[in-house]
C-alpha cells in the first residue's frame, strides 16, 4: 500500500505564488498592464468560465464530472432571452426561470448516475448533446437577439466603477459554494464519497441522495454562468463557448482537484482562474496569437500534472492501488 | 556465523517529527527462518519497505547477498530479495505459469512470450516447493491459500534467496498454514532464507527459528525461538503482561432479544438461519472463508438481501432495503476488509471517524473535531493528531478509528465482521475488553470471526456455521479449544 501524504494545502500555497509570480512579471513586461481600464475588462472576461468551473468542482470532488456544463448555461441563457424578449410584464420571470431549468438539467445528470448507474462521464457526455440540441431546436440555429438594453448593461456596469458585475457574482458564488464544500455535511460526504463510494455504502451515506444534489447545484451554477454570458455579449446562442469545457477541465486540474475524486478546493479554482486569465491578457498584451496561448494552456497543463505527480507520489500510485483494489484477493 | 545472506544496521527513519524506526539492525542467514513481531505501529512494514528500497532509510545501511542496496528497489529484486505482499501483486487473468514466470522473463528483458518454457520453469519450480498446482490455470480461480503458494514460486523462480512476507497467515486456515509450513522448511533446506510478520503467536513458533522484537521502533529482544514462549513474547512487544486467557466476566444477562431472525434463507450463501441477539451478551459466529457468514451479517445491515425468512427488532418485524435503514434501528457494522470496506484512505483521521454522525446542515468543525480528538484518546488510538490522512495509521490503530466510528452511534446491535484481522496481541485484548464492556453497558454484540482462539476469549455463546448452516451452538465457557475447530471444520474435511 502506497501512502500519500496530503499536499493540497502546499499545493495551492505554491498555485497562489505562481499567480502573484505572472502577475509581477506582466506588469514589468506591459505597462500599461496594471491600468484600471485593463483590470477592468478582465474582471469581466473571466467569470463566465469560472462559474463554469466552480460549477464543475463539486462533481469532480464526488468522484465524477458533468461535461454538460457549457450545454446547460447556452440553455438557460436561451431561455432567460426568449423571457426578457417577450415583453417587461416578463421581465422578472427570466432569472428564476433559468435557474430552475439548470436545476432540472443538473437533476436529469443526477438521476442518470444515480439511478441509472450510468458513469459520469458518459451521463454527462449524453445530455450535453441532449441540451445542445434541444437549443438549437428553439433557435432554429442562429443567436437570439433583441434583448433589453438594461439586461445587457448589467454585464457591463461596475460597481462603484470599480468591480463588474459578473465579477461580483463569480465572487459571492464561490463564497457560497465554499461555504457548502467546507462546512457542511453536504461538502463533506461528496469528499468522502469521492474518495470511496463503497465505504460510503458501509457507513449509510445517502449517495442517491447526494449525487443528486451535487449535480444539482453545478447545474444551477451553470445556469448562473449562463445568465453572465448572456448580460455580457446581449444575445443567446447554442453553440457559444465552443473552447470553454477543455477549458474548465483545465482550470480543475491546476487547481489541484483529483480527477479521482476526494480532494479538490474553491481557493484552488479561483486561483486556477486568475492564473490562466492572467497568463490569456497577458498574451494578448505582449501580441502573441491565440494560437499561443492553447501551446501555453497546454504545457501547463502537462506541467502541472507532472510537478503533482512527482510531489506526492500522486495520481499514479493512486491508480495502481485501485487497479489492485479492483482485482479479486 | 555463517555469512549472512540479509544483514540491515543502524536504521533510523523518521516521518516527519514522528519517529518510526531507531537504530534497527536485523540480519538472517541462509536457511533462517525469521520472525519480526511488534505492537501494530511498531514499525514493521516501514522496516520491510526499507529493506526492499521501496522507502528510503534516513540513515543506516542494507546489504543483501553481500551487496549493499541504497533505496534502490530494482537492486534489491536483483539481489535476490522478494517480498510477498498481503494482496500477493498476482496477475488474475494470466495463468498460474504465465504469473510465475512474468518477473524473469521481463528480466531477461524477453521479447517474445514462450509458453512451453513458462510452463517448463513453472513445473520446475512448484515441484521444487512440493506443490501440485496446475500451471495452466487461471489464478483468479485458485484459492487464497493457493495464491499465496503461487507468490512464494514466483519468488523462487526469479532466484530470491530472501523472502519477506508481512502478515501470509491471516486468511488462512490451520492446516492451510501447516501446508505452508512444510513449504517453508522444504525451501529452507534448500538455503533460502524467510523473514515472517505475523501477529498470530502460535504461528510464530511454528514457523520460526529467530525472533526479533520491535517495540516503539527499537529492536528490544533478539534471539532463538527457544529462548521465547508467548507470554515472553507479549511482554517483549508490548512491554508488560498479555493476558490471553478468556476475558472474566460476569454472566450475560437474559434480557429479552434486541434482534430475532428466523428461517433466513439467501440462495447459495445461507439458509434456514436462526439467530437471537441480546443486549448485553456477545456471540461469536464462527465458519470459514466461504461458510455464508459474512452474507449473513451483511443481510443483518441492509446490505444483502435475504430472499427468505424474517427478522425482528424489539419484536416488530422489520426490512432493511439499505444501510441506512439497518443503521436508523440502531444497527452498526464493522466491515471485513478494513481497506477498501471500512476507511476513506486518503482522508483526514477525525472524518473517517465523524462520518457515521453526521448531522445534516452547517457542521460545526470545532465540535467534529473535538469529538475525534475524545474517540482517539478513548480508543488509544496512536497517532500525532486527528487531522492527518487515515492511511499513516498502522493497522491496528485504522481499525481502532472503525470502531471509534460506531462507537459514537451508540449502537443497540454492534456487528463486527473479523474485528481483529491485522491486528496485534496486546490490542487484540484491548479491542476485545472495548467490546466486552460496550456489551456490558447494553449493546448486543455479533462477532464473526474465524479465529477460534478470538471466539473462546470473548463471546458468551458461539455459534457455528457450517457451508451456510448455523451447525452448532454452544456456550463459550464450556466449550474447547479442539472441539470447536472440529466442529468448523467439520464438513470442510468430510
Ligand atoms: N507515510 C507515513 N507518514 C507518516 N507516518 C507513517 C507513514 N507510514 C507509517 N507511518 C507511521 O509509522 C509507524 C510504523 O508504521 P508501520 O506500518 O511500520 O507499523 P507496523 O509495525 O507494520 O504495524 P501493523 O502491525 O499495524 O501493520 C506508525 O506509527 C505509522 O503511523
Ligand atoms: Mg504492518
Amino acid at each position: 500500500m502506497s501512502v500519500r501524504r496530503d499536499t493540497t494545502g502546499s499545493y495551492v500555497l505554491g498555485l497562489g505564488g505562481l499567480t502573484l509570480a505572472i502577475f509581477f512579471v506582466l506588469s514589468l513586461l506591459a505597462p500599461n498592464f496594471l491600468t484600471l481600464a485593463n483590470l477592468n475588462s478582465m474582471g469581466s472576461q473571466f467569470p463566465e468560465f469560472g462559474l463554469l468551473a466552480l460549477a464543475v468542482l463539486p462533481t469532480m470532488i464526488s468522484g465524477g464530472i458533468d461535461l454538460s456544463v457549457v450545454a446547460v448555461a447556452n440553455l438557460a441563457s436561451i431561455v432567460a432571452a426568449l423571457i426578457l424578449r417577450a415583453g417587461p410584464e416578463y421581465a422578472w420571470v427570466a432569472v428564476p426561470a433559468a435557474l430552475l431549468l439548470g436545476l432540472a438539467c443538473g437533476l436529469l445528470n443526477g438521476c442518470l448516475i444515480a439511478y441509472l448507474r450510468l458513469p459520469p462521464i458518459l451521463a454527462t457526455l449524453g445530455t450535453l448533446q441532449l441540451f445542445g440540441g434541444i437549443g438549437i431546436v428553439i433557435t432554429g440555429g442562429p443567436a437570439i437577439t433583441g434583448i433589453p438594453e438594461w439586461y445587457g448593461a448589467f454585464g457591463n456596469a461596475s460597481i462603484g466603477g470599480a468591480v463588474p458585475v459578473p465579477l461580483l457574482v463569480f465572487v459571492l458564488v464561490a463564497l457560497g459554494l465554499g461555504l457548502v464544500l467546507r462546512f457542511t455535511a453536504t461538502g463533506m460526504r461528496a469528499r468522502l464519497y469521492g474518495a470511496n463510494p463503497l465505504a460510503a455504502r458501509f457507513v449509510g451515506m445517502p449517495d442517491k441522495a447526494l449525487i443528486l444534489r451535487i449535480y444539482a447545484i453545478a447545474g444551477v451554477i451553470s445556469a448562473l454562468a449562463g445568465l453572465v454570458i448572456l448580460a455580457r455579449v446581449n444575445s443567446a446562442n447554442a453553440d457559444y463557448g465552443g473552447s470553454y469545457l477543455l477549458l474548465v477541465i483545465l482550470i480543475n486540474i491546476l487547481a489541484g482537484v483529483s480527477p479521482f475524486g476526494g480532494s479538490g478546493t474553491v481557493v484552488g479554482i479561483v486561483l486556477a482562474v486568475v492564473t490562466l486569465q492572467l497568463i490569456s491578457s497577458g498574451l494578448n498584451f505582449l501580441a502573441f496569437t491565440a494560437f499561443a496561448r492553447d501551446l501555453v494552456f497546454g504545457g501547463l497543463l502537462i506541467l502541472v500534472m507532472a510537478a503533482r505527480v512527482v510531489a506526492d507520489g500522486g495520481w499514479i500510485p493512486r491508480w495502481r492501488t485501485r487497479r489492485a483494489k479492483g482485482t479479486p484477493a | 556465523m555463517a555469512e549472512p545472506v540479509l544483514s540491515m544496521s543502524g536504521i533510523r527513519k523518521a516521518y516527519g517529527s514522528v519517529r518510526v524506526l531507531e537504530e534497527v539492525g536485523l540480519r538472517l542467514e541462509p536457511g533462517e527462518v525469521r520472525c519480526l513481531a511488534g505492537e501494530n505501529g511498531s514499525g514493521k512494514s516501514t522496516l520491510i519497505k526499507i529493506l526492499s528500497g521501496v522507502v528510503p532509510a534516513d540513515e543506516g545501511t542494507v546489504s543483501i547477498g553481500g551487496r549493499t542496496i541504497a533505496g534502490d528497489a530494482r537492486a534489491a529484486i536483483a539481489a535476490g530479495l522478494s517480498v510477498i505482499y498481503q494482496d500477493f501483486s498476482l496477475f488474475p487473468n494470466l495463468t498460474v505459469a504465465e504469473n510465475i514466470a512474468l518477473l524473469k522473463s521481463t528480466a531477461a528483458r524477453e521479447r517474445w512470450h514462450r509458453a512451453r518454457a513458462d510452463r517448463r520453469l513453472a513445473e520446475e519450480t512448484l515441484a521444487r516447493m512440493g506443490v501440485d498446482i496446475d500451471p495452466a490455470t487461471l489464478v483468479e480461480l485458485l484459492p487464497v491459500a493457493s495464491k499465496q503458494l503461487v507468490a512464494i514460486a514466483r519468488a523462487l523462480a526469479n532466484d530470491a534467496r530472501v523472502i519477506v512476507m508481512d502478515e501470509p497467515t491471516t486468511a488462512l486456515t490451520r492446516s492451510e498454514v501447516a501446508r505452508l509450513a512444510g513449504i517453508v522448511s522444504a525451501l529452507k533446506a534448500q538455503g533460502v532464507a524467510f523473514l515472517f510478520v505475523s501477529h498470530k503467536t502460535e504461528e510464530v513458533f511454528a514457523f520460526c527459528d529467530t525472533i526479533t522484537v520491535l517495540r516503539d521502533g527499537r529492536v528490544v529482544a533478539d534471539g532463538t525461538a527457544a529462548e521465547f514462549d508467548g507470554a515472553r513474547l507479549g511482554r517483549e512487544m508490548t512491554g508488560r503482561a498479555v493476558e490471553t486467557q478468556r476475558i472474566e466476566r460476569a454472566p450475560a444477562p437474559q434480557a429479552p432479544p434486541f434482534l430475532v431472525a428466523r428461517g433466513l434463507s439467501r440462495r447459495g450463501d445461507y439458509a434456514g438461519i436462526d439467530l437471537d441477539l441480546r443486549p448485553g451478551e456477545v456471540v461469536s459466529l464462527v465458519g470459514l472463508l466461504g461458510s455464508g457468514r459474512t452474507e449473513l451479517a451483511l443481510s443483518l445491515f441492509g446490505m444483502v438481501s435475504p430472499d427468505e425468512g424474517r427478522i425482528e427488532v424489539d419484536g416488530r418485524p422489520v426490512h432493511f432495503p439499505s444501510a441506512i435503514d439497518a443503521m436508523a434501528a440502531g444497527i452498526a457494522y464493522v466491515p471485513e476488509d478494513r481497506l477498501t470496506e471500512g476507511l476513506f484512505l486518503d482522508q483526514p483521521i477525525a472524518d473517517n471517524i465523524n462520518v457515521a454522525t453526521l448531522s445534516s446542515g452547517f457542521l460545526s468543525r470545532a465540535a467534529l473535531k473535538r469529538r475525534a480528538v475524545e474517540a482517539v484518546k478513548r480508543l488509544r488510538i496512536k497517532t500525532p493528531g486527528v487531522e492527518p490522512n487515515v492511511a499513516t495509521l498502522s493497522g491496528g490503530n485504522q481499525q481502532r478509528v472503525v470502531l471509534a466510528r460506531w462507537m459514537e452511534r451508540s449502537p443497540r446491535l454492534m456487528i463486527l465482521n473479523g474485528p481483529t484481522v491485522g491486528v496485534d496481541i496486546g490490542s487484540k485484548r484491548e479491542i476485545h475488553e472495548i467490546l466486552l464492556a460496550l456489551s456490558r453497558a447494553g449493546t448486543a454484540v455479533l462477532v464473526v470471526t474465524d479465529d477460534i482462539g478470538e471466539a473462546l476469549a470473548l463471546s458468551d455463546r458461539i455459534l457455528v456455521m457450517v457451508k451456510g448452516r448455523v451447525t452448532g451452538a454452544f456456550d463459550a465457557a464450556e466449550i474447547e479449544e479442539d472441539r470447536l475447530y472440529a466442529e468448523v471444520t467439520k464438513e470442510a474435511r468430510a
